[in-house]
């Protein structure tokens, strides 16, 4: 078996009740409810190879979270098919749910009032973790996160980073083969954002874990993936290869030039998308940056240059700009 | 099924609840201030040697001040954090991981209820010794160890109904209501207010045939020597009846409860 997710046609509907604020709707409700209808996924399909890491994109609504916890077996799917390591989700099974693990950016599963440690050896007990491996991976880990000396400290005198941090530990120590990510570094300064990144992308590669992680912010997954999934309104619009991605939404770079002095006339005029003074900035077709960095050194004296790819920010909002308005 | 999991969550819990042993003392002594109007009353009523539906003065004040005591740990309610997960969607944490989330939250319920019902001894032991030599012990060890089982089966019981009522959040958007009910029509129906028989008779008849009599009045029933031998195995098996038939209608609605569950959030 060289698939560790395979998703085939998946749908998944939310209905919810819809209502009017005041008295007289709230009566009409409770007589005649009336329901709202969501498509939150509209015939999905992918699948993820064993130890490829895989970043998930999309905007606020687009059904990143909901296909991620139908993966993890916390929804039921209401059409189509799930697969994680050969097992449905859904059905809950002792021996799936030992081996994947789930961190939500957004919440928490530790107890506020106790220290991290007594919750791990709780995980410990439900996942049957033989003490030596336990102690093993939870120094490991704990060095690797350098929170050893946080570890008897109880979890609401902790930062939001070191919290995160403990969440990844706990949601690892039975050690999982695929991980599900919903935005890990969520509200986390750049700093605590950066390390966490570089952990996770240090121990996915190490332990060959596969890995499917949504995210707003793109550098999480330009730094830990090498595949994204584009999705919007329920419908994949991209599955590839981060460079195709970029190449196929953005197939533009951005060329900065500072001269020597002020020229009149400069190359490349129909991609000029700032001047200012001697500060130049084009946005060309990938193919023509050879040509005009070529007439730029011929035809002028150039100070500082540079050619940039296009952030994924950029490529993204490039990617979901005609659909904007239809959701 | 492993059990020492289960065993840990309920040591978490006590040492949780610990952290707030002064809070459930005050929070007990507020409880229990209506039980010192209730007893003077009684008092009143009855007279030193006074009876009433067979109670004699001690066993009735007896039955006040345990009943009390007991119903911490055998009434129901509705279960904050279980319809607080499932409104808030922390119960995926739960579904994921390997275990069953109504031990789950049994064995927190009975790791933080424990250290609140020791706590209330220091409460209730006082109104005890008030009542003197009148105060009711169990008539033999043999009833000591007939409370004992009929306790353990109403708190099971009343954690089926605990888990139901909270279960309630799957389809309910404000579950006050669920709550109201549990707060105060099953300590009526348990027995907390008076006790069965000095209800009207159909009335009466009514509450011994509802389950909420086992949380309650018949456990106090057996503590004070009224119930015993065949009565006793007679309601035992009432309590077993009700507990198995509950632990079933629960697992049916949460499995559907579980259908209609979103995960919001996160």
């Amino acid at each position: 078996m060289s698939s560790a997710i395979v998703v085939r046609n998946l749908h998944k509907i939310y209905r919810s009740p819809q209502r009017e604020p005041g008295l007289r709707a709230a009566l009409r409700h409770l007589i005649a409810p009336r329901y709202r209808t969501v498509q939150a996924l509209q015939g999905v399909s992918f699948t993820v190879r064993l130890g490829e890491a895989v970043g998930y994109l999309g905007p606020n609504g687009a059904g990143k979270t909901t296909t991620l916890k139908i993966l993890a077996g916390v929804l039921f799917p209401d059409a189509g098919e799930v697969e994680v390591l050969g097992f449905e989700p859904w059905k809950g099974e002792t021996a799936f749910k030992k081996r994947i693990a789930f961190v939500m950016g957004r919440k928490g599963q530790l107890w506020w009032d106790l220290p991290a440690l007594d919750l791990f050896h709780l995980f410990r007990e439900m996942y049957e973790v033989p003490f030596p491996v336990f102690r093993r991976r939870l120094d490991d880990l704990a060095g690797r996160f350098r929170v050893t000396d946080l570890l008897s400290v109880p979890v609401r005198n902790l930062s939001l980073g070191e919290r995160m941090k403990m969440e990844l530990i706990a949601a690892l120590l039975h050690g999982p083969q695929v991980l599900f990510l919903d935005e890990p570094t969520l509200g986390l300064d750049v700093m605590a954002q950066h390390e966490i990144r570089a952990l996770l992308r240090e121990y996915v590669r190490e332990q060959g874990l596969t890995l499917l992680m949504a995210s707003h912010y793109m550098r999480d997954v330009e730094a830990i993936c090498d595949r994204v999934i584009l999705l919007d309104a329920g419908r994949i619009r991209f599955d590839g290869p981060l460079s195709e991605l970029k190449a196929r939404y953005a197939p533009f770079r951005e060329v900065r030039a500072t001269l020597a002095s002020a020229a009149s006339a400069v190359p490349g005029a129909a991609w000029l998308v700032e001047r200012a003074g001697p500060r130049l900035r084009w946005r060309v077709p990938r193919e023509q940056v050879p040509m005009l960095l070529q007439q730029l050194t011929a035809q002028t004296e150039v100070v500082d240059l540079s050619v940039q790819e296009p952030a994924l920010e950029d490529v993204l909002r490039e990617a979901f700009a005609p659909n904007r308005a239809g959701r | 099924m492993r059990w020492r999991k289960y065993l840990t969550v309920a040591r978490l819990a006590v040492q949780e609840a610990a952290a707030y042993r002064l809070n459930h003392f005050l929070s007990f002594l507020v409880a229990a201030v209506p039980l010192l109007g209730l007893l003077l009353l009684w008092e009143q009523v009855l007279g030193p040697q006074g009876r009433l539906a067979g109670f004699t003065r001690g066993e009735m004040l007896t039955y006040f001040i345990l009943t009390r005591w007991l119903y911490e740990l055998t009434g129901p309610a509705v279960w904050w954090d279980i319809t607080y997960e499932i409104y808030q969607g922390d119960l995926a944490f739960h579904l994921l991981r390997p275990q069953r989330y109504d031990l789950y939250h049994f064995a927190l319920i009975l790791g933080s209820k424990l250290p609140y019902a020791l706590v209330g001894l220091g409460v209730v032991v006082p109104f005890a010794l008030s009542v003197g030599a009148a105060w009711v012990w169990p008539p033999s060890v043999g009833a000591w160890a007939a409370f004992g089982v009929s306790v353990a089966l109403a708190v099971a019981l009343a954690y089926q109904f605990t888990f139901l009522f909270s279960l309630s959040a799957f389809w309910l958007e404000d579950t006050g209501g669920v709550s109201l009910l549990a707060d105060f029509v099953v300590p009526l129906a348990a027995g907390s207010l008076l006790p069965l028989d000095l209800f009207p008779r159909p009335v009466a008849a009514l509450l011994h045939a509802l389950p909420f009599a086992q949380l309650l009045y018949f456990p106090a029933q057996v503590y004070l020597g009224r119930v015993s031998g065949a009565a006793w195995l007679r309601g035992v098996g009432v309590q077993l009846a009700w507990l198995v038939g509950l632990f079933l209608l629960n697992g049916w609605v949460w499995r559907r409860g579980l259908r209609r569950f979103r995960a919001v959030g996160g």
